[in-house]
């Protein structure tokens, strides 16, 4: 047993001496030319880096070096050139001759600093060190704003805060605050008076050419009337005007981001609707443009500024009156121009000839493509919807980006179709036919966000088919069909005359009726701004503060941005409220003012007290306002009252944004029913706090 | 070649503003893809607009040296023309850089850009193909009354069923399926039209045929527009939205 077990162990170490040994052997050998190779490998590398260093030195060496000499070589010669027009005074010469100068003088400074300090540390490996001064103080430096104050740095009336990163139409912008006297003076003609604003200036020694300041003056009159300038000169050499400041991010900026959270899904139903009012808004002042007689041209994310939860629109230096006997021009930004103006454009038509109010309709919709989509139309109108998207709302993107003659004919056609999709309870299940512009049904607009109807609604069609069909090609047209049509607006117009004249006639009165006709649009803002300054007076004057007391939950957003920023405008510090600071501070602010002006939501009666209490002790509160929100979504109201320490309380309601009086009709018979029933109620109300509650 | 096409060309070289921006709506997008695809990151968005723009005025004094007979295809043509303008702009840099000032234009002297011209990728051809039945899309739109392509698209662009639509668009399916026959022949005819206007060879022309599109079709090739103009429709987009995204 023991020697059979001995004769098996032998066997198996001569087995392992035989296997085993040399497969350790080869797997040593392998290992070793591994590493031999992995060491050659490792030396090839470090050699081969640092000829390639070395390479790169000399080539840049000499690169460098007959750069430097070329620049000494142009100086030789643009030097003499320089000197003597200085010499022979010919000053704009000699003025093009030294930045000529400048620039060789810096392509000299570069190659000096890359052949005494560059090319020697990337030779030896330590570039990081030099590369912030190389790439990125250049950039710094391109991208500072510009020096304050300066040749035209200087305006009467305003101090210059600061500069803003120039356009494309070779303007200085320059951020101000106007002086008191000068917000006086505006208010006193009626003016916008902004706590800041920007001035755009042009001077002809500055840069600036003839056909821009021509272009960027032409509307500004209407401009003007529509507050979008408080003011505008023009000199023989320099021509300047004045804009309010929009402090907020460009909507490209926000869209971006919107997306980003939500990648290729696309936006959420709350997005969505944010975007919606964006469109809303810049429709709305598209509405007043057009109605101002102005194309304004240049539509496009950049030329929105997000403020407060609202889109604003700026940048005038494309707008044109729509009237206007010029040859129309292919300015604009691709994409968002309708390459249809492009052709008309090259066809050398006048602006008057054609219908610019429909090109920024196609700039609008894609815009709007744009923001649901989070890219820009790259496809023109023929762009695809990949994003969540409601159907209506392609089809009213389709609809204002489509051949130019079934395009919406105004932007409140446009916005009517918006807004029934913005309030619609789930706008995914809203269809096209739904949508007042195919089913020709009136446009309710005190159902429609409470903001009012656009000074240009369409006139509202009797059936849908017609107002999306071009006119026919033919005259022989089908008789029966030409009789259906009659007799369809025969209906509608019955139909209109009855609702505005007769349907009341016998129990109104002549006062009732006017205010039933569909009146001289108003911008509801205005009036709410009259009635501000009437009840705030010169409150901002003496210091006052507004507080602006835990409304979020009780009114909408924007309306609540749109107060926050008219109260800005008249000077006030606003705290609390959307985008204000929180209690803390807000008590703080409080204690340490000597007059302010508490605004208070609808449930909060105690708010006058909680202010008194915190204001300092020889603080005045000047008065509360409270936003309440009735019953309907237009009638929010306006409530401002006097404590009681201070005289009688006085109170007026009134709409805040001006359509809530019953002036406006509602289509069918009950609503205006409702509405002539609210409006008495209001009225009485109104005259019952002290008589001034207005109708306005 | 096609009368069509040597009337669009006797157009151009009569410096037709209609005749370029019709040349300029259907190729401007490739010719920027197609720069900033060459320019790889060394030219931004603001140059590739320029470049395309200065391909074609490159173009307009190509065209009067062109020589049709020589049977080269038109998208070779225009791409070739294209890669002189990049060329040029790389060089004018360099020349910038050195501080000697611009070197005139590369196409200047050139008898003809084809000579030597490498035969572009398929993809560029592909695109070349799209931007053709694009074109021809955006004709139709223009002839068709809005109800009509609305319908167009949702059937045959987007691909919903014939009830959708008619539910959607609150008319009866009768009227879908006649509005969609309507721009179906329109669209036919269009694309024939397109298809000779830039087609310089026979083998051009013939692809749309290749493509599943007939212009006399029988009643089994009938029902290939659709599903041709569904598969292309998608892929174009997606092509320029790429370049679009931020």
């Amino acid at each position: 047993m023991i020697p059979s077990a001995i004769a098996l162990m032998k066997v198996l170490v001569i087995l392992c001496v035989t296997v085993a040994l040399p497969v350790a052997l080869i797997w040593g050998a392998v290992r070793f030319l591994q590493g031999t190779f992995w060491l050659l490998g490792a030396f090839a590398r470090l050699a081969g880096g640092l000829f390639g260093r070395l390479f790169g030195f000399v080539r840049d060496t000499i690169t460098d070096s007959l750069g430097l000499c070329g620049a000494l070589l142009t100086t030789a010669v643009v030097l003499p050139l320089a000197v003597l027009n200085v010499l022979v005074w010919r000053w704009d010469a000699a003025g093009h001759y030294g930045r000529a100068l400048e620039g060789e003088l810096e392509e000299m400074g570069v190659a000096l600093w890359r052949l005494a300090v560059g090319n020697p540390v990337r030779l030896l490996g330590l570039e990081r060190l030099t590369e912030g001064i190389e790439r990125r103080l250049p950039r710094l430096l391109a991208s500072a704003p510009a020096a304050r104050g300066g040749a035209h740095g200087s305006f009467d009336g305003f101090e210059i805060l600061d500069t803003l990163p120039a356009g494309g139409s070779g303007a200085r912008l320059f951020l101000a605050r106007p002086t008191r006297d000068k917000l006086a003076r505006w208010r006193q003609d009626g003016k916008p008076a902004p706590g800041r604003v920007v001035i755009k200036s042009f001077a002809l020694d500055a840069g600036s050419t003839l056909p821009q300041i021509v272009r960027e003056s032409r509307a500004l009159e209407a401009a003007s009337r529509l507050g979008l300038v408080c003011e505008h000169e023009l000199d023989d050499t320099a021509f300047h005007y004045v804009m309010p400041y929009v402090p907020g991010e460009e909507l490209d900026g926000v869209i971006a981001k919107l997306h980003a959270r939500r990648g290729a899904a696309g936006l959420c139903p709350a997005d969505l609707a944010l975007v919606m009012s964006y469109a809303s808004d810049l429709l709305y002042t598209l509405d007043r443009f057009h109605s101002e007689g102005l194309w304004h041209k240049d539509i496009k994310p950049a030329n929105l500024i997000v403020s407060r939860g609202r889109a604003h629109l700026v940048d005038l230096g494309l707008v044109t009156p729509l009237g206007s006997a010029m040859t129309l021009t292919t300015h604009g930004t691709e994409y968002y121009r309708d390459p249809e103006m492009v052709r008309m454009a090259l066809k050398g038509v006048k602006v008057h000839e054609v219908d610019g109010v429909k090109f920024d309709l196609y700039s609008a919709g894609a815009l709007l493509y744009s923001m649901v989509e989070g890219s820009f139309p790259a496809h023109g109108s023929l762009s695809r919807i990949t994003r969540a998207c409601p159907e209506a709302l392609q089809w009213i993107v389709r609809r204002s980006m489509g051949e130019v003659n079934t395009r919406y004919r105004s932007a409140g056609e446009m916005l009517a179709d918006l807004r029934t999709v913005a309030m619609a309870r789930d706008p995914h299940l809203l269809k096209p036919a739904d949508l007042p512009s195919v089913s020709g049904r009136t446009v309710d607009w005190s159902r429609l966000g409470g903001l009012g109807p656009p000074r240009t609604t369409a006139s509202p069609a009797p059936h849908a088919a017609p107002s999306l069909r071009r006119a026919p090609r033919s005259a022989g047209g089908v008789p029966a069909r030409a009789l259906v049509a009659a007799g369809l607006w025969g209906l509608f117009l019955y139909g209109t005359v009855d609702f505005l004249f007769l349907a009341d006639a016998p129990s109104a009165s002549a006062s009732e009726r006017a205010a039933r006709r569909p009146h001289e649009p108003r911008d509801p803002r205005r009036l709410w701004a009259r009635h501000l300054d009437a009840d705030l007076g010169s409150a901002a004057a003496e210091g006052a503060i507004v507080v602006i007391d835990e409304l979020g939950e009780h009114v909408d957003p924007r309306i609540l941005g749109a107060l926050r920023e008219e109260l800005e405008e008249r000077g006030f510090e606003v705290l609390g409220g959307p985008g204000g600071e929180g209690d803390e501070r807000e008590i703080h602010f409080v204690a340490g003012a000597r007059r302010a002006v508490g605004l208070a939501g609808p449930d909060d009666p105690g708010a006058v007290a909680a202010l008194e209490r915190h204001l300092a002790a020889d603080g005045v509160l000047q008065g509360a306002i409270w936003l309440t929100v009735a019953e309907e979504p237009e009638s929010l109201t306006y409530r401002f009252v006097r404590p009681r320490a201070h005289g009688p309380e006085a109170a007026r309601t009134f709409s805040v944004l001006g359509i809530a009086d019953g002036s406006r009709p509602r289509g069918p018979a009950r609503s205006r029913k409702r509405a002539r029933t609210a409006a008495s109620q209001r009225a009485a109300a109104a005259s019952a706090h002290d008589g001034t509650g207005s109708a306005d | 070649m096609h009368d069509i096409t040597t009337h669009f060309i006797r157009r151009l070289r009569e410096r037709e503003p209609q005749a370029w921006f019709e040349l300029w709506e259907t190729f401007g997008p490739i010719l920027r893809s197609q720069l900033r695809r060459w320019g790889r990151g060394r030219i931004g968005p603001e140059t590739v607009q320029d470049l395309s723009q200065e391909t074609l005025t490159a173009l307009a004094g190509a065209i009067d040296r062109h020589d049709p007979s020589r049977g080269a295809r038109f998208s070779t043509w225009l791409l070739t023309i294209a890669r002189y303008t990049l060329t040029d702009e790389f060089d004018r840099r360099t020349a910038a850089k050195r501080g000697g000032g611009t070197r005139p234009a590369a196409l200047e002297g050139l008898a003809d850009p084809l000579d030597g011209a490498p035969s572009p990728p398929a993809a560029y051809e592909e695109a070349i193909f799209d931007a053709k039945v694009a074109a021809a899309l955006r004709q139709v739109e223009r002839d068709s009354e809005f109800m009509e392509f609305a319908v167009f698209r949702m059937r045959v662009l987007e691909g919903q069923g014939g009830k959708h639509t008619a539910a959607s668009l609150g008319i009866s399916e009768p009227t879908v399926s006649r509005r969609l026959g309507a721009v179906r022949r329109r669209l036919r005819a269009r694309l024939f039209e397109i298809f000779s206007r830039y087609s310089f060879t026979p083998e051009e022309m013939a692809e749309l045929e290749r493509n599943g599109i007939h212009l006399n079709p029988n009643k089994q090739q009938e029902a290939g527009l659709d599903q041709a103009i569904a598969d292309i429709y998608p892929r174009s987009c997606a092509r320029e939205a790429t370049g679009a995204r931020p």
